[in-house]
């Protein structure tokens, strides 16, 4: 019982990190119909920055985190403008495509940059400090970990639903070529979106990179494919169903590993994704959105 | 729609496939740029090696041909190795030791690449007409030098390939270092005897033919020795979240974990561990060897078993310590420490042979009991160190302190 307890708090700690990244994918899917492969790679650039705001500059948690939040909102913009943009009408593929060329260039430029070797993130909070209730323990990382990730899908949901530019988004994603006719700056709200998504990623890059100390340039890449699945699983293009795809992944994969074998983790979750693809191919909490032609 | 999600997920196949490749690449760069500098190093005494060896071939100079990937993904253990073996014929040199006769080593750079490795010890044989072979430094090259060096009936000696088939097939094949399931073995010796557990778990990586091999024989010799095993724990190279596994481990209350893998992930695994509360003692192999860079803090009163110690206060060492030292700058790692006792042992056999001839240096090398810094070496029949000692270490206060020795069995 105890045991199953801890490994709920476990699955939650885990979920909170898949459900922030999974909401860049599901956001900018919503919104431009593409998949940001390179979404995986934003949050190891937000480890990163955190990484050197914590280290070489020693600037306090809070402060590193927002430097390495805003960075990555920029960096999310500065993608879409420049190798996204150019592609807004030509065939999906082809955005497909640059996607995964983008996350290509930015791997092995940070490597390039900062070499491959495994930098180890600072344990700033205490890793051993946790709340007990019995012998069930919610570390403080874990507390933190749950605690910044629901802040900020709560602050999404607010921005999406109670603001101009959330409303603007919200058109956008329903119909573009109306909500231009209505007068909204598609371009300019591609690009509010692209660095929401980023933010989140990169929120959830660096809760990543300090629960397992590592920050190395391709730590992107399984966190990202994850969030992915989440994403799907929940309904690609709805930010509720991605917050409950991250949060049933993270679920998944510790119950997997807690009472099964860590070597099942993964396959249950891909396998997951394609029990999904097969009998909901619009996940848990999508629409099923007729084809546009 | 349908459609295009069947594409996707065919695409994300992809993906994976491509994150993997570059994966690797990542790991050979890193390797490769840092020790960049430590190989410009080594290339340097190469060259003026072979310069000195192309003026006058002298007659009586003894060729020693090396093998190590002085580049590329492994360049780190090359280097270190390759470094260790120069030194100790320098050292050799110094004092004479063949009696005017001087030890020319003529290094290759293998790049780890096995058709390289076998074209350059034809080279070796052919053009360089060398007497022994020390290398190459990694189990793959290893494998694939050793039928080409018993068909050339040369003496080889690998210093740090652990892998069990490259000796037994083959009778002018040996090493220096121990071998995988007998590290295993020693390992669960240590459990059973030293650290008086009752209750053991074992956790290993499935993607790794190293961790697979210790924790098999590990859980050999622990079950015999009438120990429960809590749990026998298999997770992916891939993960990263030990939150679960360790939810788990608490729960069966081990005394012991054995985690025999290499040191950036036993300090994720360990770490994770702790902080889940687990109170348990942790044992690991010679690839916890470097945890301390990165882990210190969470490798706390951890064991793990290596090849060789600096800490080690035995006169060999401490002369072999400093020698290295001076002369590289840095502290010797296991590899180096190994390819030093590989250069002595194949000087010793010229020596006591008192020729060059295969035949007898093999002889020699059969019957051979000499004293390294890593060890006694004697070999069996199949060409292993037999016997070898392994040193035992404990992190104490950040460093690592020698808790034991155990001689070998």
């Amino acid at each position: 019982m105890e045991q199953l307890l801890q490994q709920i708090i476990n699955s939650l700690h885990v979920g909170s990190i898949y459900a922030l990244i999974a909401l860049g994918y599901t956001m900018v899917y919503g919104i431009v119909q593409l998949i940001n492969f390179a979404h995986g790679d934003i949050l190891m650039v937000g480890a990163y920055f955190a990484f050197f705001g914590l280290t070489a500059y020693r600037l306090p948690f809070g402060v590193s985190l927002l430097v390495a939040v805003i960075i990555c909102a920029l960096l999310g913009m500065l993608i879409d403008k420049i190798a996204y943009k150019p592609l807004r009408n030509a065939p999906r593929i082809s955005a497909l495509i640059t996607a995964l060329g983008v996350s290509m260039f930015l791997e092995n430029g940070f490597r390039y940059l900062f070499g491959a070797d495994t930098k180890r993130m600072p344990d700033i909070i205490g890793a051993e400090k946790a709340f007990r209730f019995g012998s069930v323990r919610i570390s403080h990382m874990t507390f933190i970990t749950i605690a910044v990730a629901v802040l900020f899908m709560l602050s999404l949901q607010l921005i999406v639903h109670y603001t101009k530019t959330g409303k603007a988004m919200r058109s956008v994603s329903e119909d573009t070529k109306a909500a231009q006719l209505m007068g909204i700056n598609v371009d300019r709200t591609i690009a509010i979106t692209f660095a929401i998504g980023s933010a989140l990623g990169a929120v959830g890059g660096i809760l990543y990179s300090m629960n397992y100390y590592e920050v190395q340039p391709y730590m992107g890449m399984m966190p990202g494919l994850k969030a992915f699945v989440a994403a799907v699983l929940g309904g690609i293009g709805s930010i509720p169903g991605a917050m409950l795809g991250g949060f049933v992944i993270g679920g998944v994969e510790t119950i997997t590993r807690g009472y099964i074998s860590s070597t099942w983790a993964d396959a249950f979750v891909f396998g997951i994704l394609i029990i999904v693809l097969i009998f909901k191919p619009t996940g848990i909490l999508g629409k099923n959105m007729k084809e546009k032609v | 729609m349908k459609k295009f999600m069947a594409v996707l997920v065919a695409l994300m196949l992809v993906l994976t496939a491509c994150g993997d490749a570059g994966k690797n690449q990542g790991t050979t760069d890193k390797k490769d740029e840092s020790t960049k500098t430590e190989t410009t190093k080594t290339e340097t005494t190469k060259t003026e090696t072979n310069a000195k060896d192309d003026a006058k071939a002298q007659t009586s100079d003894v060729k020693i041909g090396m093998l190590a990937p002085l580049s590329g993904p492994v360049a780190e253990y090359g280097v270190a190795s390759s470094n260790g073996t120069k030194l100790a014929f320098e050292m050799l040199n110094s004092k004479n030791y063949l009696e005017g006769k001087n030890i020319v080593p003529i290094a290759y750079d293998t790049e780890a690449d096995q058709t390289k490795a076998v074209n350059l010890f034809n080279k070796l044989v052919s053009n360089d007409e060398i007497v022994a072979l020390v290398g190459p430094v990694i189990s793959s090259t290893s494998l694939a030098v050793a039928p080409v060096a018993m068909d050339e009936n040369i003496l080889m000696i690998t210093p740090t390939g652990t892998h069990l088939d490259i000796t037994p097939d083959y009778p002018n094949v040996f090493r220096a270092c121990f071998i995988d399931p007998y590290q295993g073995m020693l390992a669960g010796q240590f459990a059973v005897e030293n650290l008086g557990a009752k209750k053991v778990a074992v956790v290993y990586n499935v993607g790794s033919d190293y961790s697979v091999g210790l924790a098999k024989e590990f859980t050999k010799v622990v079950e015999a020795a009438g120990l429960e095993i809590t749990n026998n724990e298999g997770y992916n190279e891939e993960d990263k979240d030990f939150s679960a596994l360790a939810a788990k481990l608490k729960a069966s209350a081990p005394e012991l974990i054995f985690v025999p893998d290499y040191y950036n992930k036993v300090g994720t695994i360990v770490g994770q561990f702790k902080a889940a509360g687990i109170e348990a003692a942790f044992l690991g192999g010679d690839g916890w060897d470097g945890v301390l860079a990165n882990f210190a803090k969470e490798a706390e009163g951890c064991y793990y078993l290596t090849h060789f110690s600096v800490n080690d206060p035995s006169n060999t060492t401490s002369e072999f310590v400093k020698a290295y030292k001076e002369k590289y700058g840095v502290e010797p790692s296991s590899f180096a420490a190994l390819g030093y006792d590989a250069g002595l042992v194949v000087a010793e056999a010229v020596k006591t042979a008192g020729s060059t001839n295969p035949e007898d240096l093999v002889k020699v090398m059969e019957n051979m009991q000499f004293q390294g810094v890593t060890g006694l070496l004697q070999f069996d029949e199949e060409g292993n160190p037999k016997n070898k000692d392994v040193t035992v270490i404990k992190v104490v206060d950040g460093k690592a302190t020698i808790e034991t020795k155990i001689k070998g069995k």
